[in-house]
């Protein structure tokens, strides 16, 4: 039996120590927000937030996530939509909507290292593969939020 | 682990969470029998298509004037264009649930064919039609491989075996690549002749490659398959606007052991790639610009011309470019809908380049919302982006040689251009916009590259001439 604290919640899981996160989260924690995309840490779909680091959920054991705090894309807004989930909605970003969930956690994570990132910055940070396309509004989202956190 | 069940195109492992199923299925000793496989490879499957060009059993899809005669009178200018066979690749990878009863069956899955599901539903499970239910979820990427039933059909095979449970059976991204219904590879022969006045006289087009409808067909009824003529092969070719005196399109159907299915846009995908390239090998045989030269072939398509001349506008095309960069354009009709696109490129040394802008005019008629209809343009540029830049499944011994993302590419936001979308809705009956938006991007690109380099590339993906972006 393994503990892990989810979006500040407790969960006791018995799974495999090398089961990797995405599958605990997804499988025994139930929380599907997080998507299963490749299995290889190459899109991004499965994007969480571990100890606030931006991390390929299909591709960390969950052992490794033992000890630490995992935010998952339930657990982002309390109460209110954050300056990135508010962004997606003005821009219309998502199109089937199935990286959505990866792109804004990656991007989030972004913004709290570098609340006013260039384009360049962006470029390398973030990675995520959206088959829909949809990465002209993902980077006028992710300026949108820049401006929308700078305010608040 | 719950099951494990023997299907007759592999084996399944039926577990309490997929991690558990898809470890335990990685070490099942399964093997197939690899002797019945034809041990092709993409070269074996080209040299197949390539055949084709000069076989009896073309059936003619357009046919205006003497071509024959046309092609005597002049100098031909002549082209060879191929295309691969490409996967969907849609992000959320093929999975169904199904629930299969004494009685009944229930499916959960996304999809773009509900009626289909359901007959098939029906049928595997062997129940009455009245005891069928289909739920179409919520769907990550379609793109054509959600109308086929592969999926489907295994996992209510697998149900069978764990009745009274729903049971959901998910594939790997591997699964996904290597057991697509591929948009089929193609190769296209172009002959043509320019009039006195610099305009085409004669246009001559051969294009080989599998039936799609064929092969769809093939797979969900077998009891129908017949060899009939199918127009989404020579789509986008048979049926441009362009006006020639002497015009002569034929398709040749050749048949090869790869599933090919409905892959966004579908004839449109490699045919706009084909024609719009040779079109521009034609203005340059002419020597004339080549958004002058299409114009000189649209006399009476108004809608096409206006589409033409709007994108000239708004790309600034006959303002030039500075060195090193460069443009090109493609105007493609489908799905009722008119779609001009100049791509803006930089080369950044050798055969290296960065795609920087792509202007897009569309005329689907009325944009009931035009902020979807923008969306769907970006979108559809991006895909056939992706396909153009790198988009290649290959075959080696009969087994497909591509596994997942790492090696089978994407476009990301660091390499995606701008995109300018300018609606010209003419009030014409109304047009897709779904996969419109994917033809025009590779020619126009390609056409791009012949500009700044003088290379003409006749094939795709263009990382097979060694073009890197």
């Amino acid at each position: 039996m393994l503990t892990l604290e989810i979006n500040g919640t407790s969960f006791d899981v018995d799974v495999e120590p090398d089961t990797p996160l995405l599958w605990v989260l997804r499988d025994t924690v139930k929380l599907t927000g997080t998507k299963f995309g490749c299995g290889v840490a190459a899109c991004g779909a499965c994007t969480v937030h571990v100890d606030g680091e931006p991390v390929r959920s299909c591709s960390l054991p969950v052992s490794a996530a033992v000890g630490t705090k995992i935010t998952t894309i339930e657990g982002l807004a309390s109460g209110k939509l954050t300056a990135v989930q508010q962004a997606w909605i003005d821009e219309q970003v998502p199109q089937c909507g199935y990286c959505q969930s990866g792109m804004i956690m990656a991007v989030t994570a972004l913004l709290a290292e570098t609340p006013d990132p260039t384009d360049e910055e962006i470029n390398d940070s973030i990675t995520n593969i959206c088959r829909c396309g949809t990465y002209p509004r993902i980077r006028k989202a992710i300026h949108a939020a820049a401006k929308l956190q700078g305010a608040s | 682990m719950l099951k494990t069940v023997i299907l007759p195109t592999g084996a399944a492992v039926i577990g309490d969470s997929f991690w558990r199923a898809k470890t335990a299925a990685d070490k099942l000793p399964v093997s197939f029998n690899m002797n019945e496989v034809e041990k092709f490879s993409t070269e074996d499957l080209l040299e197949k298509l390539e055949s084709g060009l000069d076989s009896e059993e073309a059936r003619t899809y357009a046919e205006d004037g003497d071509s024959k005669s046309g092609l005597a009178a002049g100098n031909i200018v002549e082209g060879l264009y191929k295309v691969p066979f490409l996967a969907h690749a849609c992000m959320e990878p093929m999975n169904c649930t199904a629930k299969v009863t004494e009685t009944g069956v229930e499916v959960w899955m996304p999809n773009q064919a509900p009626t289909l599901i359901k007959w098939f539903a029906e049928k595997i499970a062997n129940v009455p039609a009245e005891n069928v239910t289909v739920h179409t979820t919520l769907l990550g990427g379609g793109f054509g491989r959600r109308a086929e039933i592969d999926v489907l059909v295994m996992a209510i095979l697998i149900a069978k075996e764990m009745k009274n449970r729903p049971v959901k059976l998910i594939w790997t991204r591997e699964n996904d690549i290597q057991h697509d219904m591929y948009r089929p590879a193609a190769v296209s022969r172009f002959r043509g002749t320019l009039s006195d006045l610099g305009t085409i006289d004669t246009w001559v087009n051969r294009i080989v490659s599998q039936s799609v409808s064929g092969s769809f067909t093939a797979r969900l009824l077998p009891w129908a398959t017949m060899d009939a003529p199918d127009n989404t092969t020579s789509e986008g070719a048979a049926d441009m606007a362009y006006e020639f005196s002497n015009r002569l399109v034929e398709h040749v159907p050749v048949k090869l052991p790869i599933p090919v299915g409905f892959w966004r846009s579908v004839g449109h995908s490699y045919n706009a790639f084909f024609t719009e390239s040779f079109m521009d090998e034609m203005a340059d045989a002419a020597g004339k610009d080549p958004v002058e030269f299409r114009l000189k072939h649209l006399g009476n398509h108004p809608d096409h011309a206006n589409v033409l001349k709007k994108l000239a506008t708004v790309s600034s095309w006959s303002t030039p470019l500075a060195t090193g960069r460069a443009r090109g354009v493609a105007l493609h009709e489908s799905f009722g809908s008119i779609v001009g696109q100049v791509v803006e490129i930089t080369m950044t040394g050798g055969k290296e380049f960065t795609v920087d802008k792509v202007y897009c005019v569309i005329d689907c008629g009325n944009a009931v919302n035009p902020d979807t209809v923008t969306a769907e343009m970006e979108s559809g540029i991006i895909f056939g982006l992706t396909a153009a830049l790198y988009g290649e499944i290959n075959f080696k011994n009969g087994e497909v040689v591509n596994k997942n993302f790492p090696d089978y590419d994407m476009v990301r936001l660091a390499n995606t251009p701008e995109i300018e979308v300018h609606l010209a809705a003419s009030g014409r009956r109304l047009g897709g916009v779904g996969e419109v938006g994917t033809p025009p991007i590779a020619p126009a690109l390609t056409n791009a590259l012949f500009a700044a380099t003088g290379t003409r590339i006749r094939e795709l993906p263009v990382a097979k001439s060694g073009f890197t972006a």
